[in-house]
């Protein structure tokens, strides 16, 4: 069958309004002229890798380019730090929410960069979890954070 | 480790509700946050606000992606970025469907940058290089291709899952002699950029993929159809090399190559862009 065929696989190229609020100025890229032009449908027949080895300098660059994924580390649970926040908080978010904060200010590095964050992410699944969260993770501290991370303050 | 910029996802449309930080370290370039990361932290179709929170070190850009989960790849579509500049805070609310996130940093202290339209240098490249390579064939392309990305492809065999790349699908129509009807068919290439030893950007073509219409000779088109497709690839990335060549004068040494979404040939600083994965991407050359 010809491509007509396929006419109502068809997916336009949208883009809905936004309806922002906030600073700066709010752009919208053209809507393309020929609105219905058909993304890709994900499907395959047949499909194969490059047909030449790799330059060595596109593999070094593929490593190098660097991707942070929120990767959360289960052992986070069995840390001292983490354990004894808990206990000492007397089930109270704000407390907590401080320890957490304390032991980051204590030392920035990517382990206690990422725990911290995965702790926070965690309390902010519940709605008490995520006020506490964002009482402290204010912006000013969070500008202190990424200057103590940068050993500017 | 460092931070670049820091930002929070929210439910609510007023910073509050529940929340997702998330952030750019010091020396990467993004931060992908699939579908999956926000079904976890309930916001999966469920953000109404953002605030970013940067250093001096970088403008920090979040992305949000209308994409529907697993049915769909993540990164791909309809887009609203939001985009704040140096050292500051920036927050902002929307009626927008976000399925995933990508952060990425932009304007890093102490470079320049220079932003090129895919769609704008390649589109031309593309239809001489295809017109040539089906002449006098059965095969003929439908209308333009639509030049995309692909990033961090999750279960894409050939295509490294911390990898971004540039993607090209093209229709194609295929002529039978009677009386078999034309067949659809459609062509897609990966190719990547990045800068050589002398510091120039160049191209690699990574991945190669075919789909032919269903039927009797389905087969048939596709055994004629594949192997074109393959070589193909490595000819595509010699034609966009000799391309590249042309800005090396130009750029001075190249140090990193990224793309955001759509067309943004100019830096937004402060402000926000919606647009489509589909229309365009925007090549950023950092040097």
């Amino acid at each position: 069958m010809s491509w007509l065929n396929y006419a109502n696989l068809d997916k336009p190229v949208e883009i809905p309004e936004a309806e922002v609020s906030g600073p700066g100025e709010h752009r919208r890229n053209i809507q393309p002229a020929n609105a219905h032009k058909s993304i890709p449908l994900g499907l395959e027949t047949r499909s194969g890798g490059a047909t030449t080895p790799p330059p060595a300098e596109a593999v070094e660059f593929a490593k190098r380019q660097r991707v942070r994924r929120s990767t959360v580390n289960p052992d986070v649970r069995t840390r001292a730090w983490l354990n004894n926040a808990m206990s000492t908080s007397n089930n109270d978010y704000d407390a907590f929410v401080t320890k957490v904060i304390a032991y980051l200010r204590r030392a920035i590095n990517e382990q206690s960069l990422s725990e911290a964050q995965a702790v926070l992410n965690e309390l902010s699944r519940t709605p008490e979890g995520a006020a506490a969260v964002q009482k402290q993770l204010t912006h000013e501290n969070l500008a202190l954070a990424i200057k103590i991370s940068k050993g500017q303050a | 480790m460092s931070l670049e910029f820091a930002g929070n996802l929210y439910s609510g449309s007023q910073r509050n509700g529940l929340s997702l930080l998330v952030g750019v370290g010091h020396g990467d370039r993004y931060n992908p946050e699939g579908f999956s990361t926000l079904l976890g932290a309930g916001l999966f179709l469920n953000v109404h606000s953002v605030d970013i929170t940067t250093s001096a070190e970088a403008e920090g850009n979040v992305i949000l992606f209308t994409t529907a989960g697993p049915v769909e790849p993540d990164f791909q579509g309809p887009f609203l970025q939001l985009s704040a500049g140096r050292s500051g805070f920036n927050w902002w609310n929307f009626n927008w469907v976000t399925g995933s996130v990508l952060l990425v940093a932009s304007g890093k202290q102490g470079t320049s940058e220079t932003r090129l339209s895919f769609s704008d240098i390649f589109l031309s490249e593309w239809t001489t290089f295809l017109d040539k390579k089906l002449a006098g064939g059965r095969a003929s392309r439908v209308g333009d291709p639509v030049l995309t990305w692909e990033m961090f492809p999750a279960n894409v065999q050939y295509l490294d899952p911390n990898g971004t790349y540039l993607k090209i699908f093209q229709k194609l129509n295929v002529s039978l002699p009677w009386p078999y009807d034309n067949y659809a068919a459609s062509m897609t290439y990966h190719i990547g950029l990045f800068p050589d030893a002398n510091q120039h950007v160049r191209c690699w073509g990574q991945r190669w993929g075919c789909w032919v219409d269903s039927g009797v000779k389905s087969g048939h088109v596709a055994d004629s159809l594949a192997p074109e497709v393959q070589s193909g690839l490595d000819e595509l990335a010699k034609q966009v090399n000799a391309t590249l060549q042309g800005f090396d004068g130009l750029l001075g040494k190249v140090t990193d190559v990224y793309y955001l979404p759509g067309t943004q040939t100019s830096d937004i600083a402060t402000g926000t862009l919606a647009g489509n994965t589909a229309d365009d991407v925007t090549i950023v050359i950092e040097h």
